[in-house]
C-alpha cells in the first residue's frame, strides 16, 4: 500500500542536515529541528510491554517544536548475578549489570568470553543456570524467546531467503496479528526509516551487505522492541561501510531512545557507539564505564592489553630506604632509575612488590624526532632499535630494552641497530602490582 | 624437428579426438541403444525375423494401449495410485524423522539412519518372498495397502536421508530470528523450517515416486495376480512375445522419470547433499 501523500511532499529529515557518502549512499540524518505539524502516524500499542516507536513532539512556546527528552519507548534491563553454563564449562560467572532506559551498552571482549552467550541468554536461546533477568520491572528470566520483546539482530543478519523484504520486515507484526492496512503502513515507515524505499518487494538475496543489515535492523525495530540486542553487526561488512553504519546505528538508537546491547570484539567500536562499555574476560565483567573511563583507566592488566596498551615493562620497586630514592628499575635490566612519583598511584604502589606498567605505542615518543618532554613528566627508556614498520602515518618501531621489548611510534624511521631513547609520558602510563 | 613435433602435436591431437569420440560413442550406445531398440519396438507393426528393421509401422498397439478398456491404463493408474500413496506414507514419516534427525542432536543418529537403509542393503529377493509369506499371513498378499507398504519400506531410506539433509541445513539462527520477532515453535516451523527444507522434502518424495513406479521384484511377490502395476504389465507382455506391448509400457514408464529427474535437478542443491555426509 502507498503512502498516502500530503499536498507537500511528506518528510520526516525536513529541516535536518543529511551527509550523503556518494560512495556508500548511506544517508545519516542530524537533527536540527524536528519537523512540524502532526505527521506521526497513530501511537500503535502490541505485545506484553507497550511501546512508542517515535519520540512524542512537544511544542515550545515559541511555536517550534521538539523532541521530549527521554520518551522512551523501551525499558531498562537489569541482569541480576546472571550465570550461564554449558554442561560443565562455565561461560558466564555473577554477571550484574544495571542498564538504564535508552542506554546503549557495549559487551566488549575477545572472542569466547562470553559475550555473546549473554546476549543470547537476554533473547531467550541459552537457559540460565543462576541468576535474574528483568526487562523494566518484569522479570523475563524463564519467559521463552518469542515473548520476550527483545528484538535481536543476529550476526549473519538471519534473513528469510523465501521472503521478501517487506516479508521479512512484516513478520513479527502478522505473528502480533496487525491487520493488513497497520502492517503495510508500519513496513513503509520502516523502509523509509532505514533508507530503503523501493526495495519491499526485492529478494533478500539480491542485496548488499548493508542493505541486508539495514533490513535485519528494520526486522527488529518494526515490533516495537523493549529492548535491541545487535549480535556483531558489523562483522560480515567491508571497513568503509562499517565506519559509515557505526554513526548511523548511534543516531537510529539515540532517535529512537532504544535501550540497546550491543556485542562486538571490536574497541574502536565499542568506543564510538557505546554510553558505557562492560569489558568481559573468561566469563567475568573486567570493567564496567564510559568509555574514556575503561580507555584512559583501566582497571585490570587485561583492561589495559585489550584497549591498545600492549606494551608491558615489569619494574621492581625503589629499593633505597631513604625518601629521595624513587627510582623504579627494569626488572632484569641495568638502565637508569624511572621516575614514577608523578603518577598517582605509584605512591601507592611503592610500598609493594614488582609492578608491570602498560602503555600505548602511540603515547610513546623517541627522544629527538618530536619535542621532548621534560624530565619528571616522563620516563627515559633506552634500547636497541630492532625492527621499524610503516604504517601509513607514522613509523612503528620495536626498542629491546634487557629481556623486553616495546613498540614505539615514531614520526620518521629510525635506523635498526641504533640506540634510541624512549620517553613515555607518566600520564599514559597504566600501573598494576604483578599478581604472585 | 619443429615440423616433427608439429606433427606429432597433431597426431595427439587428432588421437584425444578420437579417443573422446569412442568413449562417447559406447556410452551412446550403451544408454540409447535399447532405447532405440524400445523406440523401434513401439511403433513396429510387422517385423520379422531376418530382417534389420521392421517391415510396417503403425499406432495400432498403442490404440490397444491406450483403449479404455485395455488393461493397460487400469495398470497405470494402479501403479500412480501406488506411488503416489507411497509418497504420502514416506513424508508422513520422513518430515518428523528427518527434522528429528536432521535437527537434534541425537545419540542414535548414525544406526537410525542405518536402520532405514536395512530395506535396501539386503538382497531383494529372499526378503521379499519372506515378506510375502508374513503378508499372506496377514492377508495383505494382493492388497494395494501390501504393495504400498513394501514400496515406503523401500521409498523411506530416500525420503528420510533427503529430508533429514534438508532440515540440516536450514540455519539454526533463521528459526531463532522468528522466535525472537514473537512466533511460536510450530508456527517457525510452519512459516520458516518447512519452507526453507520444503525443496528437498519434494526432491525426496519425487525419488520415492519414481522407485515405486519402477518396482517390479517386491509387486511381483506381494501383489500378483491381485495387483498389476505397469513394470508388471511390461514383464507380463514381454514373457508373452507382446514387444509392442512391452515398448510402449516402458516408454510410458520412462515420462515421469525423465521430467521428475529434470525437476530433481533443479530441487536439490548442492549445499543441500553436502549435509548428507554430516
Amino acid at each position: 500500500m502507498p503512502r498516502r501523500r500530503h499536498a507537500v511532499p511528506y518528510d520526516p529529515w525536513q529541516g535536518t542536515k543529511i551527509i550523503i557518502d556518494p560512495a556508500t549512499r548511506l544517508h545519516l540524518p542530524i537533527h536540527r529541528n524536528k519537523p512540524t505539524g502532526n505527521r506521526h502516524k497513530p501511537q500503535v500499542r502490541s505485545g506484553f510491554l507497550a511501546v512508542r516507536f517515535r519520540p512524542r513532539m512537544r511544542s515550545r512556546p515559541d511555536g517550534t517544536v521538539f523532541p521530549k527528552e527521554t520518551v522512551t519507548q523501551s525499558s531498562g534491563l537489569t541482569l541480576d548475578k546472571v550465570a550461564i553454563r554449558y554442561g560443565e564449562t562455565i561461560v558466564l560467572r555473577q554477571i550484574d549489570l544495571e542498564v538504564r532506559q535508552g542506554e546503549l551498552i557495549a559487551l566488549l571482549g575477545s572472542s569466547g568470553c562470553g559475550k555473546t552467550s549473554l546476549l543470547r541468554a537476554v533473547a531467550g536461546f541459552v537457559p540460565l543456570a543462576s541468576g535474574r533477568i528483568l526487562v523494566g520491572d518484569a522479570d523475563i528470566t524463564h519467559l521463552p524467546a518469542e515473548r520476550r520483546q527483545c528484538a535481536m539482530m543476529f550476526q549473519s543478519y538471519a534473513l528469510w531467503p523465501h521472503m521478501t523484504v517487506a516479508q521479512n520486515i512484516a513478520y513479527g507484526l502478522r505473528v502480533r496479528k496487525w491487520t493488513k492496512d497497520k502492517i503495510a503502513a508500519r513496513v513503509d515507515e520502516m523502509l523509509h526509516l532505514l533508507q530503503l524505499e523501493g526495495y519491499g518487494e526485492r529478494s533478500v538475496e539480491q542485496l548488499s551487505g548493508g542493505q541486508r543489515q539495514r533490513v535485519a535492523m528494520g526486522r527488529a525495530l518494526a515490533i516495537d522492541p523493549a529492548l535491541l540486542l545487535l549480535d556483531e553487526p558489523m562483522s560480515n561488512l567491508d571497513y568503509r561501510i562499517r565506519l559509515e553504519l557505526r554513526h548511523e546505528i548511534r543516531a537510529l538508537q539515540q532517535r529512537l531512545g532504544i535501550t540497546t546491547l550491543y556485542v562486538t570484539h571490536d574497541r574502536e567500536e565499542a568506543l564510538t557507539l557505546a554510553d558505557r562499555i562492560v569489558v568481559l574476560n573468561a566469563g567475568e565483567v573486567a570493567q564496567i564505564g564510559a568509555p574514556e573511563e575503561v580507555f584512559h583507566r583501566p582497571a585490570s592488566p587485561f583492561v589495559a592489553m585489550f584497549m591498545g596498551a600492549d606494551n608491558t615493562l615489569e619494574l621492581t620497586p625503589p629499593t633505597g630506604a631513604g625518601a629521595f630514592d624513587r627510582s623504579w628499575r627494569l626488572r632484569g635490566g641495568d638502565g637508569p632509575g624511572l621516575d614514577l612519583s608523578a603518577h598517582p598511584r605509584a605512591a601507592a604502589l611503592a610500598g609493594g612488590g614488582n609492578i608491570r606498567l602498560h602503555f600505548r605505542s602511540e603515547a610513546a615518543h623517541v627522544a629527538g624526532t618530536r619535542n621532548d618532554i621534560p624530565a619528571g613528566e616522563a620516563i627515559q627508556l633506552p634500547g636497541a632499535v630492532e625492527q621499524i614498520a610503516y604504517l601509513g602515518e607514522h613509523w612503528r618501531c620495536r626498542v629491546r630494552m634487557g629481556a623486553a621489548n616495546i613498540w614505539v611510534d615514531t614520526t620518521t624511521p629510525l635506523t635498526v641497530g641504533t640506540t634510541a631513547i624512549v620517553q613515555v609520558p607518566v600520564s599514559a602510563l597504566h600501573l598494576f602490582p604483578v599478581s604472585t | 624437428m619443429s615440423a616433427a613435433s608439429l606433427d606429432s602435436g597433431r597426431s595427439g591431437r587428432i588421437g584425444k579426438m578420437l579417443i573422446r569420440a569412442t568413449v562417447l560413442g559406447l556410452f551412446a550406445f550403451f544408454i540409447f541403444g535399447p532405447l532405440l531398440n524400445l523406440v523401434l519396438w513401439a511403433f513396429a507393426e510387422r517385423w520379422y525375423f531376418p530382417n534389420k528393421l521392421p517391415s510396417q509401422f503403425g499406432f495400432s498397439f498403442w490404440a490397444r494401449v491406450f483403449d479404455p478398456r485395455g488393461n493397460a491404463m487400469a495398470s497405470l493408474l494402479t501403479s500412480v495410485g501406488i506411488a503416489v500413496t507411497t509418497v504420502v506414507v514416506c513424508l508422513a514419516i520422513a518430515v518428523p524423522a528427518g527434522l528429528a534427525l536432521g535437527r537434534l542432536q541425537l545419540r542414535w543418529r548414525g544406526a537410525i539412519m542405518l536402520v532405514f537403509l536395512l530395506p535396501s542393503a539386503f538382497p531383494n529377493l529372499p526378503v521379499y518372498v519372506n515378506i510375502a509369506r508374513v503378508f499372506y499371513e496377514l492377508g495383505l498378499n494382493g492388497t494395494v495397502a501390501g504393495v504400498v507398504l513394501v514400496h515406503a519400506a523401500h521409498g523411506l531410506v530416500l525420503a528420510v536421508w533427503i529430508s533429514a539433509a534438508a532440515f540440516a541445513a536450514v540455519d539454526k539462527a533463521l528459526e531463532e530470528a522468528g522466535r525472537n520477532l514473537g512466533a511460536g515453535a510450530w508456527w517457525c516451523f510452519l512459516t520458516i523450517t518447512l519452507p526453507l527444507a520444503a525443496p528437498g522434502i519434494i526432491a525426496g518424495g519425487i525419488f520415492v515416486f519414481l522407485e515405486s513406479l519402477d518396482e517390479f521384484t517386491g509387486t511381483f511377490f506381494v501383489g500378483v495376480p491381485d495387483v498389476i502395476t505397469l513394470p508388471l504389465l511390461m514383464f507380463n507382455a514381454s514373457m508373452g512375445g507382446n514387444y509392442q506391448i512391452a515398448s510402449i509400457t516402458a516408454l510410458l514408464l520412462l515420462v515421469p522419470s525423465v521430467g521428475f529427474m529434470l525437476l530433481v535437478e533443479r530441487f536439490l542443491k548442492p549445499n543441500v547433499m553436502a549435509t548428507l555426509g554430516r
